[in-house]
This record gives structure tokens, sequence and C-alpha cells, in this order.
């Protein structure tokens, strides 16, 4: 089920940032990788079925790694200035960076047999972590909400 | 073996792909601090040229106004003292003319005393008009109090004019700055704003001498870039300046003109 999450998440978050974006590059950088990389996970799991019933790491790090760039860029762009979304591409950031640890580093404990221990104290910091995006965008939506002619 | 093996390559594999996270993250982060840290030198050079700019057109309007400044008392020289002179200098050589009249010579000499007076009265308005006298001897105080009773005397404004600030222990270099702002407000408001009412407060706000400026003219939109690059405008900005003060300047259409600037 993961795989979908991750490629959902993925396609999602890159036309989102398709919108923030400006520069011909960067757009050209979305574009690309929002038909490249779906396409490339596709063809994998068509040559290898196998993979598709197994966690991948490959394919975490290859979801989330653009959109860190994108958020970056997004940061980057509204240097100075005002910046649309800005607090809520500050959650984004947040949780893309922990949470691609927290999958990693579980993959570690699941290869070194002693997930069942720390199971859930990962499973309870990723849900603090989501918690802690939703109020960005909770500070967000409010400040959208509440001051429609002056975005943030 | 083989399942020992196995899990080895998992481990390795995993380990590969956390390191190869820390690794582009980092990346990410330093490029992204490397680009800010371009950016926002640039950000700065860009305002610091605005600035200089800026400056820059404030001393061309000084230059300008200096030059037009120059032509207007060539022309007050001119018109006023060089005409009149002449006359009184041909008059004293029809006196030089022989078999003169009494009543003739009267008439003559009449006209030089006239003309003379004039002459000096005019010498005397210009002075007057390039400095006043009462700025250099009585102070701020009363020289706007003059400019006051001058604009009100035209009968088409009528100038309020209130001060709580104690002018004596500033410096009398500034006076004339002060002075000079308020005369091309008050003009302004005549010649442009048509304004009938105008209201010259001086308070202290906040530790600063504050001037407050209201009159109830035309206006116009303050707002609109065109507007702000009046030469008026830029000479009462660098005077500002040169007080070491800020101003704010606003006015909308058949709203009138409110001015504060403050000055140390």
């Amino acid at each position: 089920m993961h795989h979908f999450y991750e490629l959902f998440q993925f396609v999602i978050l890159s036309y989102f940032f398709s919108l923030l974006l400006k520069t011909r590059a960067q757009l050209f950088t979305v574009y690309v990788g929002l038909i490249v990389l779906p396409l490339f996970l596709l063809s994998r799991y068509l040559i290898n079925p196998s993979l598709f019933f197994e966690y991948n790491l490959f394919e975490t790090y290859l979801t989330t790694m653009p959109l860190i760039i994108y958020s970056s860029m997004h940061l980057y762009n509204n240097l100075g200035e005002k910046s649309d979304f800005y607090y809520s591409n500050l959650g984004l950031l947040f949780y893309l960076f922990t949470s691609t640890f927290i999958f990693l580093f579980y993959r570690l404990l699941v290869v070194f047999e002693i997930e069942d221990y720390i199971n859930d104290l990962m499973i309870n910091i990723n849900i603090t972590l989501q918690y802690i995006k939703f109020a960005f965008f909770f500070y967000q939506w409010k400040l959208i909400y509440f001051n429609k002619d002056e975005r943030n | 073996m083989n399942a020992i093996n196995l899990e080895n390559n998992e481990i390795i594999q995993v380990v590969f792909f956390i390191l190869l996270a820390f690794i582009s993250m980092f990346l990410v982060l330093i490029m992204f601090f490397y680009f800010s840290r371009k950016k926002i030198v640039q950000i700065e050079v860009d305002k610091k040229n605005l600035e200089i700019e800026h400056q820059k057109e404030l001393l061309n309007s000084v230059l300008i106004t200096q030059e037009e400044e120059r032509k207007r008392i060539a022309q007050d020289l001119h018109d006023d003292i060089s005409s009149k002179l002449n006359v009184v200098s041909l008059n004293s050589h029809l006196l030089k003319t022989p078999n003169l009249n009494e009543t003739e010579q009267l008439e003559i000499t009449n006209n030089i005393i006239e003309l003379t007076q004039k002459a000096l009265e005019n010498s005397r308005r210009i002075a007057h008009d390039l400095l006043p006298p009462v700025l250099e001897k009585f102070g701020l105080h009363a020289g706007i109090e003059e400019l006051v009773e001058e604009f009100n005397s035209t009968k088409t404004v009528k100038v309020l004019y209130e001060n709580s600030i104690d002018f004596e222990s500033y410096p009398i270099e500034k006076h004339l700055h002060i002075f000079r702002i308020l005369q091309e407000l008050l003009n302004n408001s005549l010649r442009h704003g048509k304004a009938t009412e105008v209201s010259i407060q001086f308070t202290t706000f906040e530790g600063r001498k504050t001037c407050t400026y209201i009159d109830n003219g035309l206006g116009f939109d303050s707002s609109r870039e065109e507007n702000q690059k009046g030469l008026g405008m830029m000479n009462i900005e660098s005077r500002i300046n040169f007080l070491g003060g800020n101003f704010s300047f606003t006015s909308k259409p058949n709203e009138g003109v409110k001015m504060v600037f403050n000055f140390n």
C-alpha cells in the first residue's frame, strides 16, 4: 500500500509546487520529475514484480528527495519578500525531512530485528510529526482565511 | 550461510540509503544557503543602488533650483532695477542740455528722485524675498508669523499658525530650511491647490520637534509615482534630510494635503 501512498504524495505535492514555483528551469524540473519518476517506478515493477511486495527504500528516497528540493526552491524564490504558503511550505519541509529519516531508521530496526521494542515509539513520533505539520497548515489556513487580501 | 549473506546485504542497503539521504539533504541545505546568500547580497546591492539613484535625483533637483533661482534674480534685477536706473541715467543726461528753464529742470529732478526711490524699493523687495531680514533678526517664530501674515493679507487664504516649540536655542542656520519648506508648501497650496484654509502646527511629539501642515485644497493622488518627483517636493525632501528628519506626505484628490515632518 505504501507504494501508492508515496506516489500519490509525490504527484499531489509536485502539482502543488508546479503552481507555486516561478522560473522556467524550476518548472521544467518539476514537470520532468512528474513524468519521469512514476514511469521509472512503474517500469521497475513491470520488469521485476517481486519488488512490489517488499518495503522499498529506493522508492521512498526517490519520491521524497525531489519534494525537499522543490520546497527549498520555493523558500529560495521568496527570500526577502512576502511568500505564498510560506508556513505550509515550512511545515511540509520539516515533515519531509524528519519522516524520511523515520522511515529509513524504522527499516534499519526491522533489519536488525528489534522493531518490536521501538515500533510503537516510531509510530508515535511519526504521528507527532504529522501533528506538527498540520499545525503549520492550520496556521497557514488561518492566515489565508482571515487576511484574504494579504497572503503571507 | 546464504541467509546471513542476504541479511548482511539488506543491512548494507539500508545503511547506504540512510547515508545517501543524509548526504543529499545536507547538499540541498548547503546549496540553499549558498544561493540564498548570493540572493540576499544582490537584494542589498539593489537597495543601495536605488538609494544612490534617489540621492542623485535630489542633488540634481538642488542644482536645477539653484539655476532657476539665479534666473529669477537676474530677471528681477533686469526688470525692476536696471530698467529704472537706465531711465535715471537718461534723465541725468537731459539735465546737461543747455538752455533748460526752471520748470523743466524741476520736472527732470523730480523724475529722477521718483525713479531712484522706486529702484531702491525694488532692490529692498528683492533682498527681502531672498532672505527675509526678520528671520535673521528675530528668529524663525517671527519669520513664520510674518510669512503667515503676508499670506493672510491676500484675503484668498486663511492661515492658522500655532507653535509650542522654543526656537531660540535652535541653530540659526536651520531656521531658514524650515522657513523655506513652509514657504514652498504655502505657495503650492495657494498656486496648485487653491486652498482657502491652511493650518501649521509645531509641537514636540515623542521627543522630536514636529511640524504638521494641513490644507483644504484640491489635493492630488500622492501614491502615484510622477506626483512625488516634482521639483518643489524634491527640494522639501532634501531640506528635511538636511535637518535629519523624516516626513510623511499624504494627499488625495479633493481632500487637501497633509504633511508631517520632524527634525532634530
